[in-house]
């Protein structure tokens, strides 16, 4: 006994070497993937290429088979990702969009608490930074990708892009050919045509109001160059570098709707944590419960002769869910305890039936709905629809977003598509109208941030700040090109958040130090038109739900 | 001792190079089940874009995928409301489309191809696979489209 506690004692040098040689071969990968961050402790692991490198910035997918939930993290700058706690079973693990990768993708993984899975090992397709223009790299380029390889110039590129836009993503353009004849009509069906339906006609053109005839017909011509009979992809293509740093520490998580083809529109979040969405041209909203992927949808009754479908929806603080039928004109009131809805209509003068009626409003504390249409803004009585005051407005015909501060002092709207934001001092009466510096920055809907500037997102890539006591806007072009933004929200650290639409990132514009976070999503499309923050966690939680029928969530880590 | 730390060092290098091959094995056997185990329609099948670029959101094909077509490509001008062109719902048991020509499959794959004063000519547009979809569609009961009830999604879970 002796002599084997001698021999322990004086191998100890030894066996700390041991202990330490063991530690650095086993336990390494393991304590550098735990983060301790109280969002992440699930399933983790490396993504290198094939030549051994670390690669950051990958969007490393987990799909759960029981639910369709797909979970997406971000591989860091050393090649490593984890993913939150997951429900224990079987999931789908892939790379989302993988462009300059082969595709990856491993059927019945089996997740149960943080396991490590097996190295991600990714090969290349070509060996410049170039990719070859096949049906499956093509799938994956988002519309600003589309248009920043296609020919032509910079004039031709950009009124496409500030004119053929919200309705519908750059996609589905670019993935079709017609004649120019063909693209004529098209063109000109949706320039004269009202509100996204194309059912109405308008007695004048919508997009003249900033667009020459000149210019539609420019983007005939350009249209039947680029995607006309003779066109061809053959030429390599370039994409945006994927996220690094900050813009990899996100959870997005996808969830699947009851629907396709429902052109969903807008979320708001109630007190239970469900979601509420609006689809654009379907008489069903829907309720998603996030704990478990399902969605109840409930039935707006129909108004005869009318295209259902509502647009803008929120939920106020007695849980009440509202909503706006932009076809038929009528603001919806629902009670998901009694599951009644009562529709209240709107004096809208001789606008026929199935023309938008301008349908984003804003709800103020005191429950009075607040819009801007037909040269004035208005204050609503949201038990009649009657509009209880009202603030012509000079500078423009109205605004297509509607926000009121959170103290009830303001209302504020992006004038789409007038360059213009438009306003009105409740307090005061005083109507405050300002114009953009850029052309065609188009700032449509927004929200009020807790020191009472308003911020809005702008058709021509741009957030624009209203600040109501200078009297003043501030304009910050996003960082990616060809992008658009619709809308956007704030966050109680005064952050602003925002889709950008047809380059399939979600902006985060930080306005203390004017910073931006691209947070690049696992699909291309960022179709946001108004996005929900959830301040009771921290950090913030965003959703928003893609035009193309999918809800998403984004936690950022910090 | 100078034995012993030549043997401890040995045995840890050995270790290390074990692990080192072990996860270099099992990231080639990764690597290889990766293309092994992708689902049918290709390895990008779960890319989301991939199926709306392809209008496949429903249906690999026949009247679910037409319907995708229908709604992409017909739907805004042929719905109940729009007055831009004629109710495509029983095209098919009418006796002649507007041009007078019998209602068949080849005759409205012929309007469809080639338009007309305000119908852009989708030759270009749709392969023969997406018009023998889209015609599946339009002959089938379900036609046409028109909101009220948009087709279930298929990746959806709970039903």
């Amino acid at each position: 006994m002796n002599e084997i506690s001698r021999l322990l004692r004086k191998t100890i040098p030894l066996q700390l070497a041991l202990l330490v040689l063991l530690t650095s071969v086993f336990a390494t990968p393991f304590a550098v993937a735990q983060s301790g961050h109280k969002l992440l402790g699930g399933p983790q692991g490396l993504v290198i290429s094939a030549q051994g490198e670390l690669l950051e910035g990958i969007m490393v997918q987990l799909i759960s088979q029981r639910t369709g939930i797909r979970t997406t993290v971000y591989s860091n700058d050393r090649g490593r990702y984890e993913f939150p706690q997951l429900e224990t079973g079987a999931y789908t693990l892939r790379i989302a969009r993988p462009l300059e990768f082969r595709p990856y993708v491993r059927e019945a993984v089996q997740i149960n608490g943080p396991a490590q899975i097996a190295d991600i090992v990714l090969e290349r397709i070509s060996k410049t930074e170039f990719l070859p223009p096949t049906p499956e790299i093509l799938s994956q380029l988002s519309g600003a990708e589309w248009l920043m390889n296609l020919e032509g110039t910079a004039e031709e590129k950009r009124t496409f892009m500030v004119s053929c836009n919200w309705c519908h993503s750059y996609e589905q353009v670019f993935r079709t050919r017609y004649d120019e004849r063909s693209w004529g009509i098209i063109v000109d069906r949706m320039v004269r045509s009202a509100g996204s339906p194309l059912i109405n006609t308008n007695p004048r053109p919508r997009p003249f109001d900033y667009l020459g005839t000149d210019q539609v017909e420019r983007i005939v011509k350009w249209l039947a160059r680029v995607r006309g009979p003779e066109s061809k992809d053959d030429t390599l293509l370039t994409v945006f570098p994927r996220p690094r740093g900050a813009a990899t520490r996100v959870i997005v998580t996808e969830f699947e709707l009851p629907r396709t083809m429902l052109a969903t529109h807008d979320v708001a979040g109630d007190s239970r944590g469900y979601l509420w969405y609006s689809p654009h041209r379907s008489p069903y909203i829907g309720r998603l419960d996030p704990r478990t992927g399902k969605v109840k949808e409930f039935r707006i009754p129909d108004t005869p002769g009318a295209l259902p479908g509502t647009h803008w929806i929120w939920v106020d603080n007695q849980d009440i869910v509202w909503a706006s039928e932009n076809w038929t004109h009528h603001l919806v009131r629902f009670d998901p305890k009694t599951e009644q809805f009562k529709k209240i209509p709107l004096d809208v003068g001789d606008l026929p039936l199935n023309s938008p009626m301008g349908g984003n409003y804003a709800i103020a504390p005191d429950g009075f709905i607040w819009k801007a249409r037909a040269g004035k803004i208005t204050k609503i009585d949201p038990q009649t629809g009657a509009y209880v005051a009202q603030y012509p407005l000079k500078l423009v015909n109205g605004t297509y977003g509607s926000a009121v501060s959170d103290d009830g002092r303001y209302f504020a709207g992006g004038a789409w598509p007038a360059d213009a934001v438009a306003a009105v001092d409740i307090q005061t009466g005083e109507v405050i109208e300002i114009p953009t510096q850029l052309r065609n920055a188009g700032p449509a809907r927004g929200a009020f941030d807790r020191e009472g500037n308003a911020w809005f997102g702008g058709r021509g890539g741009v957030l624009v700040k209203f600040e109501p006591q200078a009297r003043r806007l501030r304009e910050y072009p996003v960082p990616t090109p060809y992008a658009s933004l619709y809308g956007a929200c704030t966050d109680k650290h005064n952050e602003v958040w925002s889709g950008e639409l047809h380059a399939g990132r979600f902006a985060r514009f930080n306005p203390k130090t004017e910073q931006w976070i691209e947070y690049v999503l696992p699909e291309h499309y960022g179709h946001d038109r108004k996005c929900w923050v959830d301040n009771s966690t921290d950090p913030v939680t965003v959703w928003y739900v893609d035009h193309n029928s999918f809800l998403v969530r984004l936690q950022p880590l910090e | 001792m100078a034995r012993i730390w030549k043997t401890f060092l040995g045995a840890g290098l050995g270790v290390a190079l074990f692990a080192g091959l072990r996860t270099s094995q099992e990231a080639q056997a990764q690597s290889a089940a990766s293309s092994a185990t992708a689902p049918s329609g290709g390895a990008l099948a779960y890319q989301r874009s991939f199926a709306i670029y392809n209008l496949k959101t429903t249906a690999e094909s026949g009247p679910a995928r037409g319907q995708e077509i229908y709604y992409f490509k017909c739907y805004m001008c042929h719905n109940e409301l729009a007055k831009a062109g004629p109710r495509l719902r029983d095209l098919y048991q009418r006796p002649r489309l507007l041009t007078g020509q019998p209602v068949n499959d080849q005759t409205v794959a012929e309007k469809i191809r080639e338009g007309g004063a305000r119908m852009p000519a989708y030759r270009y547009a749709l392969t023969d696979t997406d018009m023998a979809d889209l015609l599946s569609y339009i002959r089938d009961r379900k036609c046409c489209f028109e909101g009220d009830n948009p087709p279930p999604n298929p990746l959806y879970r709970y039903r």
